[in-house]
């Protein structure tokens, strides 16, 4: 009940200051804005208007008009004319945010997020920290600079793909930039793939403009790491390799033994993993998963004494 | 007795707070404002109850003590209270809105929400774009207690379960900072009782994040930065040898080619290292040092042993 209070009271410390600045604003719209129904817009109105300074007579309260046509106008709003400063956590939220657009090379409007972030750390009390919080990723600054400087251009990009540690030449038209929980990726159109194609921004290792998009080079393949096919590997873990469930979001199926089923895109991405993993995971299926990495990891072992 | 809805209670006491010109003592609260009728002790746990809520929603609410430690009352100062105009252009507000919407599939979602109104930077839900240019998926409940942990430097507890234990333990930690990196949420800080500096993964958290003690038991080394590693391990140099066309990533980490396809590589981390030559092989082979060699070949003898049918 606590709870509701205190977020009813917030609600509404926020509101009055907001028709403050908003005359002759509607119900419909105030309530859409608030994200509340137009009955728990009224309801908070109506309680608004009991309350004042202490005496409590007419002249000492909120006053508000809201019975006309649907509209609201403050009369009287007492000591609510500004909302409260930001808490703590609700500027870091913002902050975090914000940190995390500024990375993102080549986004529409980068100097309003830097003005952003200018203007909310002023409003955080100096002695405060808001370094705890750590967003740095990890595009290389010549990226950064040719998807900054001019993103209508096509690039001629190194790639390392995810999935087997190779290199690829390709031709890239870029389209848009964006990131997901701190890691940054380009869509862009792919002229060595002839089709669209996402890449994560860490893995272009060498990236130059061209004049001349429809030239597309000879490349090397590289695998069918960027199609959209996939399929499920079983494999059985021991306590060292259990971490991937949560990297990769496999599904455990079993804890005795520990057996888990993960979606694959590539199979050398899914050799790499299990090679990585040194024993500790053992492919159950597929057959073809199974027998590509014993072959591996039998060839490898042949270079050593 | 007229019931009074404790909204209005708490409303009333704001208002009252901030419009008075001298702090108001806890008598005239209780005769003055609605809702505070009852027992002395009905009054008691009333008034510190909100006290605590209003705090704790950010509301600066002084308490004023004479030299000799008699509270003379409560206030809240408009100055103090108040956001201060950021004169946010049209620009701005997008960004902030979009800020606030990177956050909405996220336990932050509500509390960036109700910061966008505050900054009067809400966009009609019809403009924010299908496609965000951030976004922070965090589910963890344990992401709101630790930021408030981190402001108010404090020591937590939590029920941690390592991936390669079976069941979870119980650590105390004094964090240090938060870090979202390669798409997960991790805490940085000092874990007493293992006596150093540990990274602990969001997801990883069971159960509650409790806020323990008052105050944080260790603070960061001096020069502590979040997200570089500190302090630098010694490095081993290691020769590997690479199959054109294979191992990018380490290819590209060496420091010297001594002859074609043989790279130089330094490693603050052998076991690291270790992995990464397995992922690669048998695109790659370890020539140096000894220990690489000998952990490969046992890691590259358990996969074969692992992957030999003998049903």
């Amino acid at each position: 009940m606590s709870a509701t209070a205190g977020q009813r009271l917030s609600r509404m410390l926020a509101l009055v200051p907001w028709l403050v600045a908003h005359p002759g604003v509607t119900i419909t719209e105030t309530a859409r804005h608030f994200g509340i129904t137009e009955k728990e817009l009224e309801d908070d109105l109506w309680l608004v208007i009991l309350c004042g300074v202490p005496g409590y007579m007419p002249d000492q309260l909120v006053d508000i008009d809201f019975w006309d046509d649907g509209r609201i106008s403050v009369i009287e709003p007492l000591t609510l004319t500004r909302p409260m400063r930001l808490s703590h956590d609700e500027a870091l939220t913002l902050l975090i945010a914000l940190r995390v657009m500024a990375q993102i090379p080549g986004l529409d409007d980068h100097e309003s997020v830097l003005s952003c972030i200018a203007k909310l750390e002023r409003t955080i009390d100096s002695h405060t920290q808001t370094d705890i919080v750590d967003v740095s990723s990890t595009v290389s600054p010549q990226v950064s600079a040719l998807l900054n400087s001019n993103q209508k251009s096509a690039l001629a990009i190194t790639y390392t793909s995810g999935s087997d540690d190779r290199e690829s030449q390709r031709i890239i038209q870029p389209r848009r930039t964006f990131s997901v929980d701190g890691i940054v990726y380009v869509d862009a159109y792919c002229y060595s793939a002839e089709a669209f194609r996402t890449f994560r921004l860490d893995r272009i290792t060498d990236a130059n403009e061209v004049d001349t998009p429809h030239e597309v080079p000879e490349f090397e393949q590289t695998g069918s790491d960027q199609t959209s096919a996939s399929w499920d590997v079983i494999l059985d873990l021991a306590p060292s390799a259990r971490w991937i469930v949560d990297v990769h979001g496999a599904d455990v199926l079993s804890t005795e033994p520990y057996r888990v089923r993960l979606t694959a895109f590539s199979q050398a991405w899914a050799a790499r993993l299990v090679m990585s993993l040194q024993g500790a995971a053992t492919v159950v299926e597929p057959a073809s998963l199974r027998a590509a990495v014993l072959e591996s990891a039998r060839e490898a072992r042949l270079a050593y004494p | 007795m007229e019931r009074v809805n404790r909204t209005e209670r708490l409303l009333n006491l704001v208002i009252a707070l901030m419009a008075t010109q001298q702090p108001m003592p806890r008598a005239q609260i209780r005769q003055q404002i609605p809702g505070y009728d009852g027992n002395d002790v009905a009054f008691e746990r009333k008034f510190e109850r909100d006290k605590d809520e209003l705090r704790s929603m950010g509301i600066p609410l002084h308490t004023f003590v004479d030299p000799g430690g008699e509270v003379l009352g409560y206030r809240i100062l408009s100055s103090e209270y108040a956001l201060p105009d950021l004169e946010l252009t049209h620009a701005e507000r997008a960004a902030m809105s979009l800020a606030a919407h990177a956050w909405r599939d996220a336990v932050a979602g509500p509390l960036a929400g109700h910061a966008l109104l505050k900054l009067d930077s809400a966009m009609d839900p019809s403009m924010i774009p299908d496609t965000l240019p951030a976004h922070l998926t965090a589910r963890e409940a344990a992401l709101l207690p630790l930021m408030t942990a981190l402001r108010s430097q404090r020591d937590v507890t939590f029920s941690y379960q390592r991936a390669d234990e079976d069941t979870p333990t119980t650590r105390t930690v004094s964090p240090w900072g938060l870090r979202v990196a390669q798409g997960a949420w991790y805490l940085v800080g000092f874990d007493q009782g293992r006596q150093g500096m540990r990274t602990f993964r969001l997801s990883r958290i069971r159960e509650s994040v409790e806020l323990v003690g008052t105050g944080r038991t260790v603070d960061p080394p001096e020069g502590f930065v979040l997200g570089v590693d500190t302090p630098a391990d010694p490095v081993t140099p290691a020769t590997l040898a690479i199959v054109d066309g294979h191992a990018t990533s380490l290819r590209r980490r060496s420091t010297s080619s001594v002859e074609t396809d043989v790279y130089d590589i330094s490693s603050a981390d052998l076991n690291r290292l270790t992995i990464d030559v397995c992922a690669a092989s048998p695109g790659v082979i370890a020539l140096a040092p000894p220990e690489l060699v000998t952990q490969v070949c046992r890691a590259l003898d358990e996969i074969i042993a692992a992957h030999t049918d003998d049903r």
